[in-house]
């Protein structure tokens, strides 16, 4: 059996047979991480500690994960309003996070952007916007970017079901394939836009067809799958790389959660729900890892614990900071001379 | 290209100094790009970046698709990671198509981010009426912007500060939106060589006069400098102030003008409710200058209508110089 | 551990909700996920699910009870937990008590009952205790209306927690206090009247207003002046442009008598440039023309004996020593006091003052001389005084212990000069009046009556016209040419600076430009006179200043 024949007949999950263990341990670790964040927010949420909404992600960290398996710093992303995943995934410090949530001065916004504001420049992640479809021309624009000054980094646009029916969805995959920009649009389709089903809101049946309209490949594939998600972010992001232009990945998803903490949950029922929630993502990569002898139960528990006491820590760091002074009100509108 | 002024300045034309600015600003540094529509080998739609194609190639004078929301968010995405974009607008009527991404992604990034993150993106925006190019490509929409924290306006009114306002926004580190008035792309005057910067946020007193103040943006400029020479042969000596810029605006040099006046008169080409005229006026009032007025505070501003087709409608819309003249006059005898 | 069951945040804005309906009963057990309570706010209602399986126990809230975010309202054990229960719900009721209970009636004495002012808003702070029904030592029943309350939004009655007498009224009405404070007591018929208790006082909500206003019968304490003519006919049908108005403010010129010669009869400044009064009016205005004789001799000084370290007080311009007395009367204590009259003032000699230098050196002379048998004393100043106390220190800095300065002048350009000027020209008490208005931080401090014997104390034509020259020397074009600033940043003695934020001579936003190391007091709703608005607060604040200064 020649080499090429061996790795043809390995039929383990594309994850599983691509990344070193150490890897994949992690990854496990920052999905439990995202999940225990977004719990630790919403319960923070709830004792009137946060103010304002938030938009959590439980139930969709293998499209955060495995998508950002491969980028390095100097890749960007753009989030969305549903980005606490994505800013974990790229590598930020929850209790900076809590601390932003919470209004403090140690927030990585400084207390000026709030969960929807988030955003962590050291390590690429531009920021979650609050306008659905904002980070769309503005991800095309980082791959401009890298393209003009010969980097080889590429761009990571996350972008809901419900930004692809604006107007900048379209001019910002034009424009990227026009360019041939490296840069990946990845969909999180979540199946509802707020209550709006993506069915009923988008002319075709898998957003991922819409890449044809632009001469760029667009795959749907399983978004609470982290190796099919890995596989097919892996492709495009190795396409971008290579230079030769723009992806269109649809991660098919499903948030646990509300739209927002507003959410009366009107346009669900409780068995959709339910069957959703059977289909954990983060249950599903722990069981593969486990069954592939990456770690065993124990090892998983103690990955898990440690999730816990990170989101507590980060908590408690968020409770004792100070917030900006209030004088400072009009401070960052401006550069500082 | 090479003419000189009567004082032996070398004289070029408003468009060609934007020009010589965007070359300056190429040459000296690779991150300098320009984008927009028609922008190549067109030249622009008023052939402002005219041949700059060819001295610096498709990828870095780019042509882009009619995609106004598009464009300026690529600009402004690549701004962020650190290109520094000059994005054109075809007329800055078409800055509406953009809004959202200059209004709630240009200006509010840095504050959002905590001063985490810069966005030098320079926005050029052809602006205003006279041209016969009726509602949708006449508009005078500065004061919009005046409104939005996080964003530096302009209104050059003269081929030397068209150049050196061009170079001081591309050294800030902000985004800034440079409103060029199209009936002055062919007008000429001295522009000095080299690299310079108009400072951003300061007036400028363009006629020194006592008897009352006019305030003036872009063309207004020079439809009230030429009135102030009229009413000179009438004993009558305004001052004439070139605003330059919009936000931030130089209240000082306002201030000033008006404990030395007294009068006070706002002209601008957008429309007079809610303008910049409203927002001079309130800034007056709210000043220890109050008490410096002895007359109300006038402003001349656009019809409350869109840009009119018909040439005698459209010139009726705006301030003109006979306008400017007459209001100034009763305001200087105490008419008003 | 049993896991809190709280009353969540379920709207963006919400802080508080209402417990409508518990699903389950304490003592009986509940799973995961099931529907444990039901909460209501302004916009909605909604079940709250059970965080987790076990025994509820220790509840807190009941059906109907508003309850903040984040409160938590009962507890769950887990199977084997349960011996835990009862434990837990003894210690969590306590502080669990509802509204209900806190501002139930507490004993205070002797059988008395406290009678609090309530919350009767979600956002209230404070409430003014508008009317009291009953007065103290009448009979009150209880339910019967008590007092009136006052918040931003609403009016309501109080009614009578007990039967009895009413004593110890602390709050007056018109009173602004604390939600919860103790305003009066109400003690069963028969019962002795105690001691004062001593469980909790009424706490103003500011500082007290109580004793801002000086009597009209001690004019002598404020500082006076004169302006020319009336300005109250600047009346609404009057039509002036700001330029004219302010023009003839300068000059005090009754804008009535000028004729505008604008549109519709509008005054302008040149109108009032070209103003030539009647003749008549020479005879009311004739103060700047009076002339005053230079006087030689030394700067009056008015002592009191006391024991420790003496306190100089330095007045400020139109003002004299007796300007000190409200703020003496509020200090009490017995330290010795030495007070400067300035040239010109009180009973001191008009003597030439050349610039502020020379006027500074005039008082340190004094001071040389009063101040011989102390090695080290307390200053204080107001206003000029204040400058004049800061100059002083920086000259003679071992032998000042501290420095205290109310309202200085010297830390910056801007002087209400027109004021001053008004002031000092004042001939009659009409124009003297609004002056006089400017000194305190509302006009209404000052009567009419209150400026004419202000303006009796002022009668003496040359006395005006000295303190119109002072003037002049020391502001000359409305500002302030002395600069003291470097002189507050040399300073090492403990110092404090005290100020009104409605002051209109002095702008108090110089206090915070300056670089020096001292203490900052912002009075809120006190003018430039906060030693005569306010003693007591000014009081407070010196009496802790000289204390530490003491090392007391």
């Amino acid at each position: 059996m020649t080499a090429a024949e061996a790795i043809s007949a390995d039929n383990r999950p594309f994850a599983i047979r691509t990344y070193a263990p150490a890897q994949l341990r992690e990854a496990l670790r920052r999905m439990y991480l995202i999940r225990r964040f977004e719990e630790g927010a919403e319960d923070s949420y709830m004792r009137g500690l946060i103010h304002g909404t938030m938009h959590l992600s439980i139930g969709q960290e293998a499209s955060a994960m495995a998508t950002c398996m491969e980028l390095t710093d100097a890749d960007k992303i753009t989030s969305t309003h549903r980005g606490h995943g994505h800013c974990i995934a790229k590598g930020a410090d929850v209790g900076r996070m809590f601390a932003e949530f919470f209004g403090k001065e140690t927030g990585y916004c400084h207390g000026r952007g709030g969960s929807m504001h988030i955003a962590d420049v050291r390590t690429g992640n531009l920021g979650a916007n609050g306008i659905v479809g904002g980070g769309l021309p503005i991800a095309v624009g980082a791959a401009l970017t890298a393209k003009r000054l010969g980097r080889d980094d590429v761009t990571v646009c996350f972008f809901g079901d419900g930004a692809n029916n604006e107007g900048a969805f379209h001019e910002a995959l034009n424009m990227a394939a026009v360019w041939k920009l490296p840069v990946v649009f990845v969909c999180e389709n979540n199946r509802y836009g707020m209550s709006t089903p993506a069915a009923y809101a988008t002319a075709v049946r898998n957003i991922a067809d819409r890449a044809v309209a632009y001469a760029m490949p667009g795959v749907t594939v399983d978004g609470n799958d982290f190796s099919a998600v890995a596989e097919a972010v892996h492709i495009a992001v190795a396409r971008a790389r290579a230079g030769e232009g723009p992806s269109l990945v649809e991660n098919l998803t499903y948030r646990w959660r509300g739209h927002s903490k507003s959410d009366r949950n009107r346009y669900r029922t409780k068995e959709e729900i339910e069957e959703w929630m059977a289909r954990d993502p983060i249950a599903r990569f722990r069981a593969e890892l486990i069954a592939h002898g990456i770690l065993d139960e124990a090892g998983a528990d103690a990955i898990a614990a440690d999730a816990v006491a990170t989101v507590e820590a980060g908590i408690a760091f968020a409770k004792d900071s100070p917030s900006p002074a209030v004088t400072d009100v009009t401070r960052y509108v401006y550069a500082e001379s | 290209m090479n003419a000189m002024s009567d004082a032996g300045l070398r004289v070029l034309s408003y468009s060609e100094a934007i020009r010589e600015a965007m070359a300056i600003a190429m040459e000296a540094d690779p991150t300098v790009i320009l984008m927009g529509e028609d922008i190549g080998v067109y030249g622009g739609a008023f052939q402002v970046t005219l041949d700059l194609v060819d001295r610096f190639g498709k990828d870095r004078v780019m042509d882009t698709p009619i995609s106004e929301l598009g464009g300026a968010g690529v600009a402004v995405g690549a701004a962020l990671t650190g290109l520094k974009p000059i994005y054109e607008f075809q007329f800055s009527d078409f800055a509406m198509l953009a809004m959202e991404q200059i209004v709630n992604q240009a200006a509010k990034l840095r504050y959002m981010l905590g001063g985490e993150a810069s966005v030098p993106v320079v926005f050029r925006l052809p602006s205003g009426s006279g041209t016969g190019a009726a509602a949708q490509h006449s508009q005078s929409i500065e004061a919009w912007f005046g409104h939005v924290p996080g964003l530096k306006v302009l209104q050059p009114a003269t081929p030397e500060d068209a150049k050196g306002m061009l170079l001081a926004a591309l050294a800030d580190p902000d985004p800034v939106m440079i409103f060029e008035h199209k009936l002055l792309y062919k007008m000429k005057g001295p522009v000095p060589e080299g690299s310079y910067h108009t400072p951003i946020g300061k007036a400028l007193v363009r006629r020194a006069g006592t008897d009352v103040t006019i305030v003036a943006g872009s063309i207004m400029v020079h439809r009230a400098l030429e009135a102030a020479e009229k009413l000179a042969a009438e004993g009558i000596n305004a001052e004439v102030i070139d605003l330059r810029s919009i936000r931030p605006i130089d209240h000082e040099t306002i201030l000033a003008s008006v404990r030395k006046t007294g009068r006070l008169m706002v002209v601008y080409e957008g429309v007079k409710a809610f303008g910049v005229g409203a927002e001079i006026s309130a800034m007056v009032a709210e000043s220890d200058a109050f008490d410096y007025l002895d007359a109300p505070i006038l402003r001349l501003g656009a019809a409350d209508a869109p840009v009119p087709y018909n040439p005698d409608l459209e010139r009726a819309a705006v301030p003109q110089v006979d306008t400017i003249e007459a209001a100034a006059r009763r305001l200087a005898r105490r008419e008003v | 551990m049993p896991v809190e069951v709280i009353l969540p945040k379920v709207d963006m804005d919400m802080t508080h909700g209402t417990l409508a309906t518990w699903h389950v009963l304490p003592g009986q057990t509940v799973t995961k996920g099931a529907a444990l309570f039901d909460i209501e706010t302004d916009k909605a209602a909604m079940e709250v699910e059970a965080p987790a399986s076990g025994r509820l126990a220790g509840v807190t809230a009941q059906p109907g009870d508003k309850v903040a975010v984040g409160t938590v309202v009962a507890l769950i054990y887990a199977e084997g937990e349960a011996d835990a229960v009862e434990t837990a719900k003894q210690s969590t009721a306590a502080p669990a008590s509802s509204p209900a209970t806190a501002s139930a009636p507490v004993a205070a004495t002797a059988g008395a009952v406290e009678v609090i002012l309530p919350k009767v808003d979600m956002d209230m702070t404070h409430g003014t205790l508008a009317t009291w029904h009953v007065s103290e030592g009448q009979l009150v029943d209880k339910g019967a209306a008590l007092f009136d309350i006052e918040t931003d939004k609403a009016a309501m009655e109080v009614e009578a927690p007990a039967s009895g007498v009413l004593h110890r009224v602390m709050a007056r009405s018109g009173e602004k206090v604390p939600v919860g404070s103790v305003v009066a007591y109400i003690y069963p018929v028969g019962v002795a009247v105690g001691p004062r208790p001593s469980a909790q006082s009424v706490q103003l909500a500011d500082t007290p207003e109580t004793e801002t206003k000086p009597a009209p019968s001690a004019p002598a304490t404020v500082p006076v002046i004169a302006a020319t003519a009336a300005m109250s006919v600047e009346g609404a049908a009057l039509r002036a442009t700001p330029a004219a108005r302010a023009a003839a403010r300068r000059a005090g010129i009754d804008l009535s008598r000028v004729t505008g010669t604008g549109p519709k009869g509008r005054i302008q400044r040149d109108d009032v440039a070209n103003f030539a009064p009647p003749q008549a009016e020479a005879l009311h205005a004739p103060a700047v023309a009076a002339v005053w004789t230079p006087e030689a001799g030394k700067l009056n000084v008015t002592t009191r004996k006391g024991t420790g370290t003496p306190l100089l007080m330095l007045h400020g311009f139109t003002a004299d020593s007796q300007s000190w007395a409200p703020l003496e009367k509020a200090m009490g204590g017995d330290r010795p006091l030495i007070r400067i009259d300035l040239p010109g003032h009180g009973r001191s000699p008009r003597r030439r003052v050349a610039s502020f230098t020379d006027l500074a050196r005039q008082v340190v002379e004094t001071f040389d001389d009063a101040c011989r048998d102390h090695d080290r004393i307390d200053i204080l100043g107001h206003s000029l005084g204040g400058a004049l106390a800061l100059a002083l220190v920086d000259i003679r800095p071992r032998r000042v212990r501290s420095l205290a300065m109310i309202a200085p002048a010297g830390l910056g350009p801007e002087v209400h000069a027109q004021a001053l000027a008004g002031i000092t020209r004042a001939t009659r008490a009409e124009s003297l009046a609004p002056w006089l208005r400017l000194l305190t931080a509302t006009p209404d401090g000052i009567s009419d009556d209150y400026a004419k014997a202000a303006m009796r104390l002022r009668a003496d034509a040359s006395l005006r016209a000295y303190q119109s020259d002072l003037a002049d020397v020391l502001f000359p074009d409305s500002v302030q040419p002395f600069d003291l600033r470097p002189a507050l940043s040399r300073l090492v003695c403990p110092t404090t600076l005290i100020w009104g934020r409605k002051d209109h001579i002095l702008p108090w936003r110089q206090s915070i430009s300056v670089t020096g190391d001292f203490a900052l007091h912002l009075l809120s709703e006190a003018g430039h006179v906060p030693q005569i608005e306010c003693p007591d607060r000014v009081a407070r604040i010196l009496r802790l200043h000289l204390s530490a200064a003491s090392g007391n």
